[in-house]
């Protein structure tokens, strides 16, 4: 019996260890990240101010772009949705939603909006997807199309868009998502700068109880529901500290499956969008990543700070453990499938950096993380750890966190403002506290459910519900 | 302090000794945190003051300028704008003027000139983005006097303040500056083709001469040819159309080809057209599409074969370019037949003759 306590301690002792290794890994990645994208979001709020871009672009050999929606079960948002797509300040871009065998009255509601009649139009690409029940164009927007098809999962409705697709250009984002109004111009910019650019993303924000006029964001607040508060602050760390972060490192590997904007070339050579995978988006920037690599051919994918695509979040923990399970899954799925590059010198920083990060740090994480806290609880009860390690344990795990979160928050205010009340900025400052002790130890709990279920190899991407967007004439 | 904490928290050996130099790392780290915090609410406050403060200047100078365009004469008492504000001042007149032309342009291109050498003075001490900043009021305000800043900054380092400076000398449409912009764009090889291309199209039919002479000009580099293959076309050059052709027949590099075909579409005539059909059977796909398109929109009656060829061509684009010209050349019967048949391009054929 003594022994086996020993052994208990022993194993209790060294997982301790390695999880407190994990988080010092972790956040000082984060840490990193967060220099690199305040050094890099400092240059371009610069260059903001330095330029007009809308002028620049508008009146400069803007290239055409189509838009890929696809929409399963989105009869709450999506005509609000279209409508704001169709407000969008372009000079020449063209909107396919797709409705990817909805079981609601998406397709109904899309059709007496905005009037669509079947249309005659061939594939440019030969990308397979699921069965195509239908064209149709609507009658009074004409570069309005939607393609009516049998239920194959977003990344074959996105495939089906981008057979039909005809610019050079293409933007993949979800259907019940809200572009802001020059969210193409500020997209399109990197692709102009340099002609080696295949693929950039968007920043993605938290729309719940923001308030929408014609498809146009009229007022930003915070959420008033708990989960979806934390999840604003998730969305700013995430993107403004690291996507930014590692978009300024030269080594971004996700583009948001909500809003990124891809050359189509590139992507059809690849062969569009991987369906046997809940993480298609990330799949796809690894894919483009291993081809150009492999082939030696320049490429640039990059992150832009500025162009927004307001996005509902979920509102309840039961959809929000959906939604993280499925992330993590994904996560894991393209991890896997391309582990060739990990640590492999032919990839560069990809190979070297970003992948192993994302593959020990964020895939295996969970794994470490939540039977980490476990152990630390019966180390504490046994009381065979030290004071240091103690205090040590709860800096690195929580007050490291803090820090992180608060530098994002800034990040946010010393850039872009997006929360003009002070009341909230205050509240986020709040959260970047409050989320480490509880939120984030649920997202782990969520994310170790997901990291099993892949091992388990669980398909499908679970019930999303959505409660629509709010809009003036509502309140 | 290490020795302090490390008493108070009882670590007595190595392992514990880094677990407090650690515990001592992130608690500055936290230190930073709150204050940063609280930095970055006094920015809230302070930038809040700075757009009250804007705000009335703002509200000032729109009363000002109503005045001055009401009166017609742009100019303002002296001293109004205090020194310090003239920066701010400019910008804001560059932001009124987006929405104003012709005499009501003039006048606010006339309050900025008093202003303007604060521009100067400053412009070339400061960060790119500041100069860029800069550049962009003199290009739009001060054109005629400070044009050798203009053309000066073409050679800068900076890629954003060249191409600012380009498209102030392109928006002036005075081709002397063409050449100049030319050679400083050559550069900027990673650059959109079509952005390069609309910038030299801006010029209008005075900057032809030089387009024509980069075409042809076989030591100039690759995109800023093919960019002055599209200008041309932006801008009808009819006189470029023998120069495309000769261009198409000598170049072995596809993507000139395709610029060149795509020229001629809308430049090209009739004695073009024996040229044009060589490449309707080349190797690379987009050579081959752009030829079809340039058929379709040139050809005669001899060019319906090609284009009905073209319709059994595996790019999907060759065949759309092909179907598209069988239209344009007025052959409705032969997209009628494939479109009623088993052919391959049958709903391609539904497609071209349902849009039209």
């Amino acid at each position: 019996m003594t022994i086996i306590i020993r052994i208990l301690q022993i194993l209790v002792e060294n997982l301790n260890y390695l999880v407190l290794f994990y988080f010092l890994a972790l956040n000082l990645f984060y840490l990193i990240t967060t220099i690199f994208a305040f050094f890099a979001l400092r240059v371009y709020a610069r260059r903001l101010k330095a330029i007009n871009v809308e002028e620049l672009i508008t009146t400069a050999g803007a290239p055409p772009i189509t838009l890929l929606a696809p929409a399963y079960n989105e009869e709450a948002t999506c005509v609000e949705s279209v409508r704001a797509l169709l407000a969008l300040n372009y000079p020449e871009y063209e909107i396919i939603v797709i409705n990817d065998g909805s079981a609601d009255n998406t397709m109904s509601r899309l059709t007496e909006a905005f009037d669509l009649q079947p249309a005659a139009r061939v594939p440019m690409a030969e990308i397979p997807s699921a069965t195509i029940k239908g064209l149709y164009r609507s009658q009074h927007q004409p570069n309005l199309w939607a393609i009516d098809k049998a239920n194959g999962g977003k990344a074959d409705a996105l495939n089906a868009g981008l057979k039909f697709c005809r610019t050079p250009l293409f933007c993949a984002m979800d259907a019940d998502s809200i572009l802001e109004r020059d969210a193409l111009i500020r997209i399109v910019r990197p692709f102009l700068e340099d002609a080696r650019t295949i693929a950039a993303g968007g920043i993605i924000r938290i729309v719940n109880d923001c308030t929408i006029k014609a498809g146009t964001l009229m007022e930003i607040r915070l959420p008033r529901n708990i989960w979806a508060k934390f999840q604003v602050l998730e969305y700013l760390r995430a993107f403004l500290s690291g996507r930014m972060g590692w978009s300024a490192l030269d080594a971004t590997l996700i583009i948001s499956g909500a809003f990124g904007m891809f050359k189509r070339p590139a992507v059809v050579e690849v062969g569009g969008y991987a369906t046997d995978t809940v993480g298609e988006d990330m799949e796809l920037v690894v894919r483009l990543h291993r081809r150009f690599r492999e082939q030696r051919i320049p490429y640039k994918i990059s992150f832009v700070p500025d162009p927004v695509a307001w996005t509902e979040c979920p509102e309840s923990t039961k959809i929000l453990g959906r939604q993280r399970d499925r992330w993590q899954r994904g996560l894991f799925e393209v991890l896997t499938r391309h582990r060739i590059m990990f640590l492999n010198p032919r990839y560069g920083r990809i190979g070297l950096l970003a992948y192993p990060y994302f593959y020990l740090l964020e895939m295996l994480g969970p794994a470490i993380e939540m039977p980490g806290y476990v152990a630390f609880l019966v180390a504490l009860i046994m009381g065979t750890v030290s004071v240091p390690f103690i205090i040590a344990f709860f800096m690195a795990a929580f007050i490291f966190g803090v820090a992180l979160s608060v530098f994002s928050v800034a990040l946010e205010e010393l850039t872009f403002r997006r929360y003009p009340r002070t009341i909230d900025l205050l509240k986020l400052f709040m959260l970047a506290v409050v989320e480490n002790f509880g939120y984030r130890q649920l997202t782990i709990y969520w994310r170790m459910h997901g990291f099993i279920s892949a091992l388990r190899k669980v398909q499908g991407w679970g019930k999303m519900e959505r409660k629509g967007f709010k809009t003036e004439t509502s309140t | 302090m290490i020795s302090t904490i490390r008493e108070l928290i009882g670590a007595d050996t190595v392992f514990d000794l880094t677990l407090t130099v650690l515990i001592v790392v992130i608690a500055v780290l936290l230190v930073i945190t709150i204050i940063l915090g609280l930095a970055v609410l006094l920015l809230r406050y302070k930038n809040y003051l700075t757009a009250r403060r804007l705000n009335r200047l703002e509200d000032q100078w729109s009363a000002l300028i109503f005045t001055a365009i009401d009166s017609g004469t742009g100019e303002l008492p002296a001293q109004t704008i205090k020194r310090n504000r003239q920066r701010l001042f400019l910008q804001y007149l560059m932001r009124y003027a987006r929405r104003l032309q012709g005499e009501e342009f003039a006048i606010i291109r006339q309050l900025a000139q008093p202003y303007l050498p604060i521009l100067l003075e400053r412009s070339w001490h400061e960060n790119p983005e500041d100069r860029a900043r800069s550049l962009q009021i003199i290009g739009r305000f001060g054109f005629q006097d400070y044009s050798d800043y203009l053309v000066d900054a073409l050679d800068d380092q900076s890629p954003m303040i060249v191409m600012i400076a380009a498209a102030a000398l392109a928006g002036t449409k005075y081709p002397q500056y063409i050449n100049p912009i030319l050679a400083a764009i050559a550069h900027f090889e990673q650059w959109n083709v079509s952005y390069l291309a609309a910038l030299l199209a801006r010029f209008g039919p005075e900057g032809a001469e030089s387009l024509r002479r980069t075409l042809i000009d076989a030591t100039a580099p690759l995109h800023i040819r093919i960019a002055g293959a599209a200008a041309l076309a932006t801008i009808r050059d009819l006189s470029a159309g023998d120069l495309a052709l000769d261009l198409l027949l000598k170049t072995a590099d596809p993507e000139l080809q395709a610029a060149a075909l795509r020229l001629l579409q809308t430049v090209g005539r009739q004695t073009h057209l024996a040229g044009i059909r060589q490449f309707a059977t080349a190797p690379e796909f987009m050579v081959r599409a752009n030829a079809c398109a340039a058929l379709g929109r040139i050809g005669t009656d001899t060019d319906i074969d090609y284009l009905r060829r073209g319709l059994d061509d595996p790019s999907n684009w060759v065949a759309f370019h092909a179907a598209h010209g069988l239209l344009n050349l007025g052959d409705r019967t032969t997209l009628q037949n494939v479109a009623e048949s088993a052919h391959a391009r049958s709903e391609l054929a539904r497609q071209i003759l349902a849009e039209n």
